[in-house]
């Protein structure tokens, strides 16, 4: 059966394509993967907040001053975005950027940073697809895009209808085709181990953790965690895998995870068909909906 | 003199304890095959170049990076399109990838042909691994060659693109000229 693995720096992580279909070569395989990657930095370039000539930065700079025709793409994830704030309440909301930049997780933009007034409630998603803002907002899409990017990239090649692929966005996972027996998943407070996750039931899984800062690990937080109600951040030290359909939906819902109350996280879960596995600080393994 | 030499030995010492455990190894591409695939198959020819201390120090000031390879592995192919292998090391992580360059100094692509995890001496310890003893869940699993598709913690790719930021100030200020 021809493998190919392959790996580029994007969405500001390491991205992996591995497929392998027995009915093509290895350098057939090499053009879809190519073409896979090619979705991704598509995403990059339409939703990076970090890049000033991204169409994100573009819509934030002047959302608020007249509708903007997006690229469906992007559109997608914005409403994804809004739907999933509707949803939770409000404990998802793309809009806490400027609270972000303040405290330099994210760079300031040459724009002047909106109030923190605004919520995603001043989005307006237009019929023909505009989109504008009711007042000045700052949009992050860093929440959900790595997931999106992965889903893009799973679709391009169910389409070419390969065997068996996956892709894997810095811990974001989509499988194609049959799925593994178990899943590792790097425990929270020492990232060179990691816990085997069994019973995958889904094709997407899509990891966050909100780590102490600690010094002697490099990792990156996965997310900026903040809740956009209390404005805190979230300090323990516990990680959470979310299984569901697409991995744009997992992506969110471990922030929503992490951050709700337990009772609502819950009842949004069982909505959204999906699940979760925490790892906690010491270790432990805890399921939900609970293991039969 | 003594001295000197017991010092010698001592740091010898030490280092031995720091021997990086390597927990993880991915090898994605060869050089060929990373060649084949970003410069579209076209011929490429070595060339050998060793910068000189004003190279380095124009590129250090203009990419922020520290240039710690004078002889850089480079391939030019007939269309002017610079093919780069060069080597970043993370705190943990040791990379070697692939760039492409095209004649107008834009990037034509990045692969990474191989990542390499490592930790430091600190997972012998024996007290390191008490906290594993008494648990009554598994014990967490150390990663080694077996452990594929980790989910997890995002791993920042800043080292490539800090990399790569160093490898287009190359371009522009010595291989474009040559």
């Amino acid at each position: 059966m021809a493998t190919i693995k392959r790996c580029q720096p994007l969405l500001g992580t390491y991205v992996e394509i591995t497929i392998s279909d027995e009915r093509h070569s290895q350098e057939f395989l090499h053009d879809l993967a190519q073409m896979a990657f090619k979705h991704i930095m598509r995403v990059q370039t339409l939703m990076s907040f970090h890049d000033p000539a991204s169409e994100l930065s573009r819509l934030n700079a002047c959302g608020h001053l007249h509708p903007l025709s997006i690229n469906p793409w992007t559109r997608e994830v914005i409403a994804e975005a809004v739907r999933l704030g509707i949803a939770s309440e409000g404990v998802f909301d793309i809009t806490v950027a400027p609270t972000l930049v303040q405290w330099g997780f994210l760079p300031k933009q040459s724009t002047k940073t909106p109030d923190k007034t605004g919520t995603f409630r001043d989005i307006v998603l237009h019929r023909d697809g505009r989109v504008s803002f009711r007042q000045p907002l700052m949009l992050d899409l860093g929440g959900l895009a790595k997931g999106y990017a992965v889903d893009k990239a799973a679709d391009l090649l169910m389409e070419y209808g390969v065997q068996q692929a996956l892709i894997n966005a810095g811990g974001d996972l989509r499988f194609v085709g049959e799925r593994p027996v178990s899943l590792p998943v790097r425990d929270p407070s020492q990232p060179q181990s990691v816990h085997l996750l069994t019973n995958i039931t889904a094709p997407a899984v899509a990891t966050s953790a909100a780590y102490f800062a600690n010094r002697r690990y490099h990792w990156r937080k996965v997310s900026h965690i903040l809740h956009p109600i209390t404005r805190k951040p979230m300090r323990s030290n516990v990680s959470v895998s979310v299984f569901a359909r697409t991995c744009v939906q997992a992506d969110a819902l471990t922030k929503i995870v992490l951050l709700d109350e337990p009772h609502s996280w819950q009842s949004l879960l069982i909505k959204e068909n999906a699940s979760a596995a925490f790892i906690t600080a010491k270790g432990e393994i805890v399921h939900f909906p609970a293991a039969a | 003199m003594l001295r000197q030499t017991l010092l010698k030995r001592a740091a010898l010492l030490a280092t031995s304890f720091f021997v990086p455990c390597v927990v993880r190894c991915e090898d994605y591409m060869s050089i060929e095959q990373a060649q084949r695939t970003l410069c579209d198959g076209a011929a490429l020819r070595k060339i050998p170049i060793t910068l000189t201390s004003e190279q380095k120090k124009a590129i250090e000031r203009a990419s922020k990076e520290r240039v710690r390879n004078l002889e850089p592995n480079v391939w030019r192919s007939s269309d002017g399109t610079w093919f780069i292998v060069d080597e970043v090391i993370g705190k943990h992580e040791f990379i070697t990838y692939a760039l492409a360059i095209a004649s107008d100094g834009s990037v034509k692509g990045v692969e990474v042909l191989t990542y390499r995890e490592t930790y430091g001496h600190e997972i012998k310890l024996p007290k390191w691994r008490a906290q594993f003893s008494g648990k009554t869940t598994a014990a967490p699993v150390q990663i080694d060659q077996d452990i594929k598709n980790i989910s997890g913690a995002t791993l920042s790719c800043v080292h490539v693109t800090d990399g790569v930021r160093r490898l287009l100030h190359t371009h522009a200020l010595v291989l474009k000229n040559l």
